[in-house]
């Protein structure tokens, strides 16, 4: 029997992230992992289902603990009724301990982080070291910012259910989707529309676009907890993007449903430029390539791997047609320098 | 989709039977007729879908936009038909078209260059129906004719990763026109044969799994037995 090891590993956030444990290579979606005697293994609930939830007692001047607990529980709702995944949660009760302790509690609530620029929220994991299990996963909100919580959204106020929806996400065990674009100005970054709910970046006080998952988190979220439906039924693209031979790391690919519309992207993530992105609806698909540019790459990455941003976005001049439980085969995507 | 097969199975069957007798039945009217020729089938356009996002106020912003078509192509048709009666024949027909899945992409929001990305198709189409022959003078080179069917489609695309099948209804017509008759031999006459129709073509590749109408011509050389 493995001796369980303890370790507050991870960090993620909506607008600014923290990143120490890498994403993993040749997996649909952007999810996280750790080394283990070489062998990489998956950041997932793997104990009890549905995982148990708190919430803190604590409480802002416009937003009650049973208003926040009730925007909480919708935003878990948005992820368990995915028909394609096999996680579910419980509601385990109030409580006075904090997001953040280390005390076996699964916490979301409110602390008051001013120092934290531009971090509206936070998601943490305490996580079994030996099978990367996840044993715990806290999520505050950043009280310094202003909250509504109610079922309508509130002008001027950051709305708790759809920044719960994307720090859910990370306790799901899922990493930032890169599917939104952005402007930048001498203000800062600017959200000009996104596509996934795991974008890092919200679009902006009042909205409540993020309260509904996209087709990319929906994939992303099967892909961690499949029911054996999606393995069937779903196929995935696998290839390399390469730039003047060689691989490509950290290149955006997105592959759009012709029939739906639907995006679902993944990362080349590896030196060699492989990817997979799975969880696709069978039939023909686009593929289209593109420099991670639209936000901080610390967004997605730790900082230490080898990213390429200096090519030019593309379309694959063929269409892939998704086989129905299985893959398409290498694809191979030629990027150009710019 | 098993019952469209059976029909066009069963359409083929009742060929042959009916085939034998008229074999067996030298010195009358030929009874059995043999088509096979060049055919081309129109594009088929499927509903354009553009590739979005949400933006504030959530307004939806177009990231890309699509528009998928099953391009025209040549192909191959082979008929097999036997009459009922003077008028009346049942036909079988297996026709083969390659093809190519087509999606042509544009206003790219990152003003990536506008590109048609492709995916060749093999498409079968296995169909039977009947055919009316119009009233003509005796002997007269042209004989007109009526069609009318329906059958099996099933659409490959090059890696075979998926085959796509449908089913198919076809209205139409087009004609006969004699180059040689009453010869000695088992051919009794032979000639050209020539084909319009109207085909709708239900599920394959259809992006949308809808029903879609092209036009359908064809000619060739026909025999009868």
């Amino acid at each position: 029997m493995p001796q369980t090891r303890c370790l507050r590993l991870l960090v993620v956030g909506w607008c600014a992230v923290l990143s120490i444990v890498a994403p993993l290579p040749a997996h649909a979606y952007l999810k996280f992992g750790i080394e283990v005697g070489g062998v990489t293994k998956v950041l997932r609930w793997n104990g009890a289902v549905p995982v148990p939830y708190y919430v803190s007692h604590e409480a802002l001047p416009n937003v009650s603990a049973a208003d926040f607990q009730a925007a909480i529980s919708r935003a878990f709702n948005a992820w368990e009724v995915v028909p394609t995944a096999t996680v579910s949660y419980r509601f385990a009760g109030f409580t006075s301990n904090r997001p953040g302790d280390d005390d076996g509690l699964s916490t979301l609530g409110f602390l008051n982080e001013p120092a934290l620029d531009q971090v509206l929220a936070t998601t943490s994991y305490l996580i079994d070291e030996l099978t990367g299990e996840l044993l715990e996963s806290d999520v505050f909100f950043n009280s310094a910012y202003a909250w509504s919580a109610g079922v309508s959204p509130v002008a001027n106020r950051w709305d708790v259910e759809s920044i719960a929806v994307h720090e859910i996400g990370h306790f799901n065990g899922l990493g930032h989707s890169a599917i939104g674009e952005t402007t930048v100005s001498p203000s800062g970054r600017r959200v000009t529309s996104v596509g996934s709910v795991m974008f890092p970046i919200a679009i902006g006080v009042g909205d409540i676009t993020a309260r509904t998952l996209d087709a990319d988190d929906i994939a992303g979220l099967s892909d961690l907890y499949p029911t054996s439906q999606f393995t069937a039924t779903t196929g995935s693209i696998s290839g390399r993007v390469l730039k003047n031979g060689r691989g490509v790391f950290g290149a955006h690919v997105v592959a759009f449903d012709v029939a739906t519309g639907a995006q679902v992207a993944n990362f080349s993530l590896s030196t060699a430029g492989a990817f997979s992105i799975t969880g696709l609806r069978p039939g023909p698909h686009l593929l289209r390539v593109e420099p991670l540019d639209d936000a901080d790459l610390e967004s997605f990455f730790g900082g230490n791997e080898p990213v390429d941003v200096q090519f030019a976005p593309r379309f694959l001049s063929k269409i892939i047609i998704v086989p129905r439980g299985g893959d398409s085969g290498t694809v191979t995507v030629a990027v150009t320098p710019r | 989709m098993m019952g469209a097969r059976g029909a066009v199975w069963g359409g083929c069957l009742a060929g042959v039977l009916l085939a034998a007798p008229a074999t067996a039945q030298a010195g009358r009217e030929a009874r059995v007729e043999l088509a096979a020729g060049l055919g081309w089938r129109g594009a088929v356009h499927f509903p354009s879908v553009t590739a979005t996002e949400v933006g504030p106020n959530d307004k939806v912003v177009p990231v890309f936009q699509t528009a998928s078509s099953l391009d025209a192509s040549p192909g191959l048709v082979v008929n097999v038909g036997a009459r009922l009666s003077r008028r009346l024949a049942i036909e079988s027909t297996l026709s083969m078209n390659r093809t190519q899945l087509s999606v042509a992409i544009s206003n790219d929001v990152e003003g990536v260059p506008n590109l048609t990305a492709s995916e060749p198709v093999t498409q079968y189409l296995v169909e039977g129906g009947i055919r009316l022959a119009m009233p003509r003078r005796h002997r007269a080179a042209f004989e007109p004719f009526l069609a009318a069917g329906g059958g099996y489609l099933r659409q490959l695309n090059e890696g075979q990763t998926l085959i796509n099948t449908g089913s198919s209804i076809y209205a139409g017509g087009g004609a006969h026109y004699w180059l040689r008759r009453g010869g000695r031999g088992w051919i009794e006459s032979s000639g050209i044969r020539i084909d319009a129709r109207v085909s709708v073509l239900n599920g394959g590749v259809a992006i949308d799994g809808g029903r879609h109408a092209a036009p359908v011509v064809g000619v060739g050389l026909f025999f009868r037995f």
